[in-house]
């Protein structure tokens, strides 16, 4: 009941959060110079203002701002989120197409960033201040430093072109037409180097992260309260140190979950990777409105819902707090 | 079998380079019989708890053994090879901590943390376990076991979490307790209540009890034996009957004499009849509330209905415990906390309508000694600034700021190079005295302290004790003291107030409140007070000076 109440009183605040993301979002783009109007004369090489004219009528780019923005909110409050001025589509298609290759993408980073990353923080706190803890410090700072494209273009540098083991760009051999098992691990070939790269800079964080939790909790009281009880040593570390080290680390994670789908434009870029952030870059580029707005709201959509799932693990994992309490 | 279980001797413990010393121990020899309670007292520093953690075999990292030998019950520690070490922790030497708050694991259940411990020392059948985690829960005098097995910790106080503590320390009937200062960090009535325990326990179940304190007070209710340390060396050993009423070393008298008597001091209780500040009808109420569709309100009723009134030049004592209220009206009193309800008139103006200009000036009239010497002042500012600071923004130049500041050292007897020296570089004790220039710097009328000097070792608490005393006689300064201590409260108060759950349910001149207390619970706090049989019968004890 009260979990119940906690989630309905989330979504309330979540739809209030949307609604400012879609008016702020909407401003900023027209905020933009450029409009669809200019985009598609540009491309149909008719730069004549009777042309440009009958584009933005034909969209309602001609009424006041107000007006626009009042259209558009009523039409997404039916969740009708238009047609792509450019591709001629209903928006809502085109995003669940490409949002499985954008969540497939981000969701390996995550695991594998979450996976190694927390690994790689414990062996350092366990080592602390001796050569591993050394490492694996420096190491994560450098992936933290380093820009992500850069990572990404050196990566398709050294395993596609030197050593030719893995495809550079794109979900699937073109032209291959693999099924079943093949087909998956044709996929899977393809999401090494992009989700790797994606991984890496998120790996840098949780290591840094874990390992200052897991020194934090080493020292507390209740550890060396269970030394003295005679608990063994592998224990101590999974019941105690481990399970309370983690805690910020679900917090950091489910946030961070959220912001991946954000995150993971450059990575489709650099791989040509056929997903949400890719869609969302040729529509800021063409000045599709209701595109990247839908884009827009979507993501945000993810980023909140994440961030009530992370709400709900957290009192799952952590007996102090109580959803709704 | 032997009658001695412990056996250390010649014992050394090495610190790390850099430390104020080479050794933390320093060549102690001692024995722990069976059926007994040892109490070692010692002040910070003295290396007490790390003579005890090694005896546990769980020195901190940087710390190790330079020298002499450890032998429990024939077995010399030192060649236990750390399976075997772990095999002890738990099962034959158990050992409870100062801070229950944080000894137990926040997401663990209380029955779990008991369980894991049969566990890791052979306990297999899952029933009986539970059975006996449950025995224990009631045989330390917890109320519903069987609910409590499944509750986290959090939910419980900190005398019901250092109960737990005790289930488990004694889950497998260990040969040796050791207790580092177990109540410490309890009220008084509450360690009344665990000291009552452990020394039913021990007679119960003939274990030996190697009892660490810093309180003679403490001492007086449980020691059988008593071993002094002193800059990592036992300066002083006995029995505690003889110990305490004929202390030898001139460090032990210190100590003992440190633990004051309960009666008033009679030369106090001269102060101005005209009322300084008076307190009326004050109540604060501190409410939380969640929930979107329907408001849940938790209500804590910090302060109802108090009223009290300072006279010039008066100390005020306000004892309770914690969660009795009393730092809430200290900071109510200074405007730190805004109130619900009630009026607090200070030299006849009420200041809980004053704002701007008029209260800051008040501000100035009263100021505020806290608790905690080593957070309370601000570690990037030089003790110089921090004198003049205030002075400064409330209008006084420069120079005469500075004038000021260095007679304020002088005045509470530190040295005037402080001036340019930073918080770090001082003790407790300094740092304590830093806090009470830079309430005076403002030539306050009412000082509010709050528990001033509990977090100060106790023979630095007399000379704090010494310096407010002393300070208040010249200046004729009123102050409201604010302490759990009822020993401390004796010592510098005329007037005591005694608080309860928000309410003020006694006050009266010091020598009635403890001569002939009236309410019950105040009754109820001096019973509490550790060692009151000790120190406030006549004739048992030689009365330092």
């Amino acid at each position: 009941m009260k979990q119940l109440e906690f989630i309905a009183g989330r979504l309330v605040k979540a739809v209030i959060v949307l609604l400012g993301i879609v008016i702020l979002a909407f401003l900023l783009i027209r905020a933009t110079p450029g409009d669809p109007a200019a985009v598609l004369a540009g491309e149909a090489g008719a730069v004549d203002a009777e042309f440009m004219q009958r584009v933005r009528a034909e969209f309602g780019l001609d009424r006041p701002m107000a007006e626009q923005l009042a259209i558009y909110v009523k039409q997404i409050a039916t969740l009708q989120f238009g047609e792509s001025y450019r591709q001629q589509r209903p928006v809502l298609d085109l995003i669940t197409e490409r949002l499985p290759a954008t969540l497939l993408l981000t969701l390996s980073a995550f695991g594998i960033a979450l996976l190694v990353g927390v690994s790689l923080g414990v062996t350092a706190a366990r080592h602390v201040g001796r050569w591993p803890d050394m490492a694996i410090t420096v190491a994560a700072l450098v992936f933290f430093a380093v820009p992500l494209f850069w990572i990404g273009l050196m990566a398709i540098l050294l395993f596609s072109v030197k050593l030719p083991w893995l495809p550079a760009f794109g979900m699937e051999t073109v032209g291959a037409d693999y099924d079943g098992i093949d087909a998956l691990l044709d996929t899977i070939r393809h999401l090494i180097l992009p989700a790797t790269t994606l991984g890496l800079f998120y790996i840098a964080i949780y290591v840094r992260m874990t390992r200052a939790s897991v020194i934090e909790v080493m020292d507390l009281d209740f550890v060396r309260t269970a030394r003295a009880k005679g608990i063994p040593e592998g224990r101590i570390w999974r019941r105690h140190i481990l399970r309370n080290a983690l805690l910020p680390i679900v917090t950091l994670a489910s946030i961070q979950a959220g912001n991946l789908v954000g995150g993971a434009v450059l990575t489709e870029t650099v791989f040509a990777w056929p997903g949400i952030g890719r869609l969302a870059f040729d529509a800021l580029l063409q000045r599709d409105y209701n595109l990247l707005l839908a884009v827009f709201i979507v993501t945000s959509a993810l980023v909140i819902l994440f961030n009530l799932i992370a709400d709900l693990v957290y009192a799952l994992v952590d007996p102090r707090i109580e959803v709704g309490a | 079998m032997t009658d001695t279980l412990l056996d250390i001797r010649d014992l050394r413990i090495a610190l790390p380079a850099g430390a104020d010393r080479p050794y933390a121990v320093d060549g102690v020899s001692l024995t722990l019989r069976r059926d007994e309670i040892l109490c070692i007292v010692g002040e910070s520093g003295s290396g007490k708890s790390l003579l005890a953690n090694a005896v546990m075999g769980l020195l901190p990292g940087a710390v190790r053994i330079a020298g002499g030998s450890l032998h429990f019950d024939g077995t010399d520690l030192a060649r236990l090879d750390p399976e075997a070490y772990r095999k002890l922790r738990g099962r034959r030497i158990a050992m409870i901590f100062q801070e229950p708050m944080t000894a137990l694991n926040p997401i663990m259940t209380v029955g779990e943390q008991i369980d894991e411990l049969l566990v890791a020392h052979g306990m297999t059948d899952k029933a009986s376990r539970r059975r006996r985690v449950i025995d224990l829960l009631a045989a330390t005098e917890l109320p519903e076991p069987e609910l409590l097995y499944h509750a986290y910790p959090f939910r419980l106080s900190g005398g019901q979490r250092q109960r737990v503590m005790i289930a488990a320390a004694l889950a497998l009937e260990p040969d040796i307790l050791i207790a580092d200062e177990p109540t410490t960090a309890l009220d008084v009535t509450t360690q009344k209540q665990i000291l009552t325990l452990i020394r039913d326990l021990q007679a119960r179940r003939r274990i030996a009890v190697l009892f660490i304190t810093h309180d003679f007070g403490v001492v007086a209710e449980i020691a059988h034996r008593v071993a002094v340390m002193q800059w990592g060396k036992v300066v002083e050993e006995g029995a505690a009957a003889d110990v305490l009423v004929r202390p030898h070393h001139p460090y032990t008298q210190r100590l003992v004499a440190a633990v004051h008597g309960l009666s008033a001091r009679p030369e106090l209780a001269a102060h101005a009849a005209e009322p300084l500040l008076e307190v009326v009808g004050l109540s604060k109420t501190f409410r939380t509330s969640q929930g979107l569709f329907v408001r849940r309100r938790r209500e804590v009723h910090a302060l109802r209905q108090v009223s009290l009134t300072i006279h010039r030049g008066e100390t005020v004592g306000l004892v309770g415990e914690s969660g009795s209220g009393k730092t809430t009206l200290g900071h109510a009193i200074v405007r730190l906390v805004d109130t619900d309800a009630g009026e607090i008139r200070f030299r006849g103006a009420d200041i809980l309508a004053q704002g701007g200009a008029r209260l800051r000036a008040t501000r100035a009239r009263i100021q505020m000694v806290f608790q905690d010497p080593f957070a309370s002042l601000n570690p990037r500012h030089s003790v110089g600034r921090i004198l003049t600071e205030t002075p400064r923004i409330h209008g006084v130049g420069k120079a005469e700021a500075e004038t000021r500041a260095r007679r304020l050292l002088e005045l509470v007897g530190l040295d005037a190079s402080a001036f340019g020296r930073y918080p770090h570089e001082f003790s407790g004790g300094q740092r304590q005295r830093i806090g009470i220039a830079r309430a005076l710097a403002l030539e306050p009328e009412l000082i509010v302290a709050d528990e001033p000097v509990s977090a100060l070792d106790v023979s630095v608490q007399g000379q704090v004790l010494d310096l407010l005393a002393d300070i208040r006689k010249r200046l004729g300064l009123a102050m409201l003291f604010i302490t759990h201590d009822l020993r401390v409260a004796a010592q510098v108060c005329d007037t005591i107030a005694v608080m309860r759950r928000g309410e003020l349910v006694e006050i009266g001149p010091a020598a009635e409140v403890f001569g002939k207390p009236r309410h019950d619970y105040t009754r109820r706090l001096l019973a509490s007070v550790p060692g009151a049989g000790w120190t406030d019968r006549p004739g048992t004890r030689l009365t330092a000076g």
